[in-house]
């Protein structure tokens, strides 16, 4: 059975090598550009490449970045398919709304060592300290590129980016002008539309306005009888991009949204709404010295269909300054205030006490990128220091040696450490099997679980045409939560506790080569192994699982090729190596998208998802039930003026 | 030629600022520097070396390096071949028919203009450099590429620019 998938896909790669034998040079290299006159070449728009992240280790991190040409060519639907494409994470989907994503291990629906923001704005939450997926939709077509980093960021990005941080980045305004109007619908897709409007207001401003909607299939469950868990969402907002002066550019952006998951099948679903405002201001004084100040405003709330209520409010301001203090050193600072305001309307007996409360975090970190040797042999060594509502004080320091020997070769090493804060979860829930029968009681004593990450990573660029990037790590962890079972007969009330320990290593492939004018190809490979058991003086009944299922192996390649008459095809490919507990078998999965651009102005697109088996599993919740992803097909059409 | 994309840029950058240009921004500002040579009176008799070489020197280091050189393996100026010279410092500036200056260089202008010879047409990609003394500037206005001249830099150079290459530039010395 296996066998014959993998000659299926062989042949989808090969037929489009076969079906193009001749060479279509691109439009932007060096010789089609000869050809124009001075005035055509005046009229061309520039693709300026996207800044370098402000926050990002270039030379010594485990980095991988989606470009929405990569988006694009996948045919993903949603921002957690889009995810798919970074093979140093492990994604997979439980149900029709709910997706179980991490870096380097720890998977789960709550999973809870991954920072994920969207435009400098945090979307984590509180409640558990992890990502609730379902509400995160941002419209594919805006975005630019997703930046995922394996590997703790607590001296950047603070807290909880324990096993990575994923960035995702929107375009500027000024890049989505015009009218977009998108219309799908599938197998599996009832229907997914968005429009979009960008303009100017005068020279130096630049917005655009946007509406998006989606209602996406239900899932199988084991029955192979429909789920009824269809996931409905409506999201509307703006972006703003102001040229102030020539040392300053401002950005505001603010968004809407209103989603309906409902991953049980209930009669009646869920509802979780949102809206937020970001303003950003980045000033260059010189080309040593720049700095960005953020501010952001984010209101989040759920009503579940059982009446359990939550609502969140952050406020979040930012600031960070880098300075090139003479040839050497680089040094960047910040400080970071947030407030969250939490508000719960608790069950009878289910509830999180205080039902309203709020948590303040205020941070400062220093780093400074040291050029040791000129463009051979540099340091980074920087720390964070954040002082939480639960924990207080913690620190989470870091240092970075990036050697290139070569101009083609770089070799990194880092050590890091970082922390995992309490959640509401692990300090103030409270789960009742009857009035006065404790199930769950609150542990004022759960403390950070903590990281110290060593990793080693080599990058090499041998021909122009390839780039190679591998990672290693090994991380030792301490404190992570385990379920301590309570006094004899009854084990009862269980708590939270910090009674896990252990180690995880892994390594990191990831390959991006451009095979021909007409052909790339990007993959990767992820291995990880972990060992966790049960510290001394704890009883954890989950018996240091920490409520986490990884694949030991998984891969990930993508193809894209671009055929005459502006047809396109990609391919994605992921094995998906068996979850241990509860067991998922190991999977093979193939997407295909059949792109044609009819004219300037019109584009379809034809996808297939999950096409090997008629449907498969990805990931067992411990609720709702276990549920099969079906292969579906749908069709795009994209219009652009 | 076979195309790169941004990211391949980022992983073999260390901390270079010129990660930030794209390899299609390059390639377009090299085909307009090809494309000027075109339209200047370059005096070929008054210049005596390098007979039969039109030399292109960059100072330091630019993504525009390497689309240069792919203009330079097919395509020539009047008689001569194209021969791009990379100067890694103002002291090491020799005689070239065109310097181009990248941006974010870590000389000053001053420094590099003192070194420049006559008969040497400097070209640059950074805000206010042609206000400065330099006879061509890139700048980028509504993502497409335009370029300043400065009409005295040329004169001093002992060159003439065409009229049709004039009217499409952006005159900064009001001469």
């Amino acid at each position: 059975m296996l066998r014959s998938k993998i000659i299926v896909i062989a042949l989808l790669l090969i037929a489009p090598v076969l079906l193009n034998a001749q060479k279509r040079p691109a439009n932007d290299d060096v010789d089609s550009l000869l050809k124009l006159s001075l005035e055509e070449l005046m009229n061309i728009k520039v693709t300026s490449v996207s800044k370098s992240p402000e926050k990002l280790e270039e030379a010594a991190s485990a980095i991988q970045v989606i470009t929405q040409a990569d988006i694009h060519n996948s045919g993903a639907k949603t921002l957690p398919e889009a995810l798919r494409l970074a093979s140093n994470l492990q994604v997979a989907q439980v149900n029709a709304s709910q997706w179980a994503i991490s870096a380097r291990g720890f998977d789960n629906v709550l999973a809870n060592k991954l920072l994920v923001l969207i435009d400098g704005r945090t979307v984590y939450t509180p409640l558990y300290a992890g990502v609730f997926w379902d509400v995160q939709n941002v419209m594919l077509e805006d975005v630019d590129r997703v930046e995922v980093i394996s590997g703790p960021g607590g001296t950047l990005w603070g807290a909880n980016a324990v096993n990575g941080v994923i960035n995702i980045i929107t375009k500027s305004s000024k890049e989505t002008k015009g009218l977009l109007v998108e219309g799908a619908a599938g197998s599996n897709l009832p229907a997914l539309g968005s429009l979009r409007y960008g303009g100017k207001l005068g020279d130096k401003i630049s917005y655009r306005v946007f509406g998006t909607g989606f209602k996406l299939g239900n899932t199988l469950l084991k029955n192979e009888k429909k789920a009824n868990d269809e996931w409905t969402m409506g999201k509307g907002g703006f972006r703003m991009d102001w040229d102030a002066s020539e040392k300053d550019k401002i950005s505001f952006q603010g968004n809407i949204y209103d989603a309906k998951p409902n991953p049980a099948g209930k009669d009646t679903s869920s509802v979780a709404k949102g809206d937020n405002l970001v303003a950003l201001w980045n000033h260059v004084s010189s080309a040593k010295s720049d700095f960005q100040l953020q501010l952001y405003y984010d209101h989040t709330s759920r009503h579940y269909d059982n009446g359990l209520k939550e609502d969140l409010k952050t406020y979040d301001v930012d600031w960070q300054h880098r300075n090139q203090l003479g040839y050497r050193n680089e040094v960047t600072y910040g400080a970071n205030f947030r407030i969250m305001n939490h508000n719960v309307t608790n069950l009878p007996l289910f509830g999180f006490y205080p039902s309203q409360k709020t948590l303040y975090l205020y941070s400062a970190f220093l780093q400074d990128k040291i050029i040791l040797v000129k463009e051979r042999l540099g340091f980074t060594i920087g720390a964070k220091m954040e002082h939480n509502s639960y924990t207080g004080l913690e620190f989470q320091p870091n240092g970075r040696l990036s050697y290139t020997p070569t101009k083609k070769q770089t070799i990194w090493a880092a050590v890091s450490r970082a922390v995992r804060t309490p959640a509401r979860i692990d300090r103030d829930f409270s789960l009742l099997l009857a009035p006065g029968i404790a199930f769950v009681s609150p542990n004022d004593n759960f403390v950070s679980e903590k990281l110290v990450a060593y990793e080693l990573g080599w990058r090499t660029q041998p021909v122009k045409a390839l780039s190679v990037s591998l990672s290693s790590f090994y991380n030792v962890y301490d404190n992570i939560r385990s379920v301590e079972p309570g006094p004899p007969p009854s084990g009862l009330p269980v708590t939270f506790g910090n009674g896990v320990k252990g180690e995880s290593y892994g390594i990191e492939l990831a390959v991006i080569s451009q095979l021909t004018n007409w052909w790339n190809l990007k993959g990767g490979y992820t291995f990880l192994k972990k060992d966790l058991s049960v510290k001394p003086g704890s009883r954890d009944s989950n018996k240091a699982s920490a409520e986490s299922n990884d694949p030991e192996h998984q891969f990930v390649v993508q193809s894209n090729v671009k055929l005459p008459r502006r047809v396109e095809l990609g391919t994605l490919i992921r094995y998906i190596d068996k979850l241990p507990k509860p067991y998922v078998p190991s999977y093979l999965g193939l997407d295909l998208r059949i792109g044609w651009k009819l004219s300037k102005a019109i584009e379809l697109n034809i996808v297939g998802q999950n096409l090997l088996d008629a449907h498969h599993s990805e990931f067992i919740p411990s609720s709702p039930s276990p549920r099969e992803i079906e292969r579906s097909v749908y069709g795009k059409v994209t219009f652009r003026l | 030629m076979l195309k790169s994309f941004f990211y391949l840029l980022l992983f073999s950058c260390f901390a270079s600022t010129a990660c930030a240009q794209g390899e299609q921004e390059a390639n377009l500002k090299a085909a307009f520097i090809y494309n000027f040579t075109k339209y200047i009176d370059w005096n070929f008799d008054a210049t005596e070396t390098n007979k039969n070489d039109f030399v292109i020197g960059v100072i330091g280091n630019s993504p525009v390096t390497a689309s240069l050189n792919e203009i330079a393996k097919e395509n020539g100026v009047g008689y001569k071949r194209i021969v791009v010279r990379v100067f890694n410092s103002p002291e090491d500036i020799g005689s070239c028919n065109i310097l181009f200056i990248p941006r974010r260089s870590p000389f000053s202008l001053r420094s590099i203009l003192e070194k420049v010879r006559k008969g040497t047409l400097t070209i640059s990609e950074e805000a206010g450099f042609a206000r400065q003394g330099t006879a061509f500037n890139f700048v980028i206005i509504n993502d497409k590429l335009k370029f300043e001249t400065n009409l005295k830099a040329i004169a001093s150079a002992g060159l003439k620019a065409g009229s049709q290459l004039l009217k499409l530039a952006i005159i900064v010395d009001n001469s």
